[in-house]
């Protein structure tokens, strides 16, 4: 196999050939997802259709209940001398039951096609108002995109999650925070939590709903999930947003604890960004520059400040420790690149 | 599980399927292939975990609602594939959309990469820099591109597909398919070396 290769794509191709198959060994399956396939597919498996063979086994062991007791030996003697007589019958009869089998199978037949066009038909549905919900959003007309992404998660248990999510990040742009936050509250209250990456997404947008709401316990709560869940795509904002709500309580207690952990965090999502790319790291390190700008200094949003609070670094305008830190990570950086 | 030849296990796969015995068919082919289509969505997801479990799921659910039309004409494992193709491609183009979505916003969730690292020597090759940095230019790839690396080269060996078997997930010829190969691999060559172009 590996002559071939060297054929078909050259030996200068080698490694990078060698390098993918090495990456791929580095890949653990979750030990739990073999269970939850299973457990979950087999609610949406056909009906199981039975084999000939099982049909045969079922009359077998049928059979053999009804001859077992000696008792029944004259009731099935007398049964052969009827089945004689009535045997030209008996055939009409397998005629008769053989044409409704096959009429049965017709009307299947078509219920199992209205069925596939009624989902089609939900599918189209679906589409519709998820490109009105997404359109609206663009618009920045948040209430009607809400109301779209609301009615498909109303409709459909299976997208309810990520619609739902949808329908609360429109309404936390609508400032709605209140309503944003039922949402998603409702949902996590009856759920086990998981690191599915809905479930991730749900609580990094709840965390920000809190945090606008001025609730920065909570908030810090919903980012540590987040941040502490391992490698997914949310943890370096999660990070970020530790780090605005230390900084927020710094502000209030002026504790330099505070202020350390605020760092920490900060670093924690450079440190993730970098994972990623040099550009990501530099773009994150842009960000937090962006968040030391006074709120005047902002594009104006009907929110107010509320809109700006979860990129909000300014309290650590003027602190030593940060802005030498701060530096330090941008001659890094820029050296990286 | 007792290490069996993959085709026995297609023949069990195929058998239980036309038998109409879906639970067994489920559990022969969660069993036998779970880790293969796992591998496949953890790469094609950039290595995001989590996410790459809700895809396997759905590749699974959407394989149970198929389940009854599942016949010969390919292979188990090219059957699954091919679903986890196009739900991969479907996920990261509503992964885009998401992260526009919160990116206007203070909520700060992007994955976007511009630039690229510093080139490094030729003795690193294979060594833990240069496989990260090769998953790096992996990330940087066109989906498509990404996905018939990973479908040909992408698993454990027995977990790959031949060229033959991903042409006919992507309904081109074997020749299309060599040529894209050979394409994709030298643009991710480009990639670590030069960062990109």
């Amino acid at each position: 196999m590996e002559g071939d290769e060297r054929e078909e794509y050259g030996e200068e191709l080698q490694d990078v050939i060698e390098g993918l198959r090495r990456l791929a060994r580095g890949v653990e399956t979750p030990p739990a997802l073999l269970a939850k396939v299973l457990t979950r597919g087999e609610c949406l498996l056909p009906p199981q259709r039975r084999s000939m063979g099982w049909w045969r086994q079922v009359a077998r062991a049928w059979l053999r209940g009804v001859v077992a007791p000696p008792g029944w030996g004259l009731a099935l003697a007398s049964a052969c001398l009827v089945l004689l007589f009535a045997g030209p019958t008996i055939v009409t009869l397998r005629g008769a039951m053989a044409r409704l089998q096959a009429q049965l199978e017709a009307v299947e037949k078509r219920e199992r096609g209205a069925l596939e066009h009624a989902r089609q038909l939900m599918h189209m549905v679906i589409q519709q108002a998820d490109r009105l919900g997404h359109a609206n959003f663009e618009l920045g007309r948040y209430e009607e995109a809400e109301e779209s992404y609301w009615q498909i998660a109303e409709r459909n248990p299976q997208l309810q999650d990520d619609y739902l999510i949808k329908a609360a990040t429109a309404a936390w742009y609508a400032c709605d925070y209140q309503k944003a936050r039922d949402m998603l509250e409702e949902r996590i209250k009856d759920k086990p939590r998981s690191e599915s990456s809905n479930d991730l997404l749900r609580h990094f947008v709840l965390g920000s709903v809190y945090h606008s709401l001025g609730d920065l316990d909570t908030a810090m709560n919903q980012y540590k999930i987040v941040a502490e869940s391992g490698e997914n795509e949310y943890v370096e904002a999660a990070w970020f947003n530790v780090g605005v709500v230390y900084a927020l309580q710094y502000q209030k207690s002026k504790d330099e604890k505070e202020m350390e952990k605020s760092i920490a965090a900060l670093e924690e999502s450079i440190k993730e960004a970098s994972r990623r790319s040099r550009a990501q790291s530099a773009e994150r390190i842009r960000k937090i520059q962006e968040a030391l700008k006074p709120f005047d200094q902002r594009p104006l949003n009907k929110c107010g400040d509320q809109y700006h609070v979860t990129q909000d670094l300014t309290a650590l305008i003027g602190v030593s420790a940060f802005t030498e830190w701060l530096n330090q990570k941008q001659v890094l950086s820029q050296m990286s690149l | 599980m007792a290490e069996v030849h993959p085709e026995f296990i297609d023949q069990q796969i195929q058998a239980s399927a036309v038998a109409g015995d879906y639970r067994r068919t489920l559990d022969l082919l969660a069993r036998t292939y779970l880790d293969t289509v796992f591998h496949y969505c953890c790469r094609m997801l950039n290595g995001d975990r989590a996410l790459a479990e809700d895809v396997t799921q759905q590749v699974f659910e959407e394989a149970c609602k198929g389940i009854a039309e599942f016949r010969e004409e390919s292979s188990a494992k090219t059957w699954l594939l091919a679903i986890a193709h196009n739900l991969a491609l479907r996920e990261m183009k509503t992964r885009g959309r998401r992260a526009r979505l919160l990116d206007t916003h203070a909520a700060e969730v992007t994955a976007r990469v511009h630039a690229a690292p510093a080139p490094e020597s030729e003795s690193e090759v294979l060594s833990q820099e240069w496989l990260r940095r090769l998953h790096w230019a992996l990330g940087q790839l066109e989906p498509a591109e990404r996905s018939i690396l990973m479908m040909r080269f992408g698993g454990e060996r027995r977990g790959e597909l031949p060229a033959a078997e991903i042409a006919q997930i992507l309904g081109v010829s074997r020749a299309t398919t060599y040529r894209q190969l050979q394409e994709a691999l030298a643009q991710l060559k480009r990639i670590m070396t030069h960062g990109g172009g």
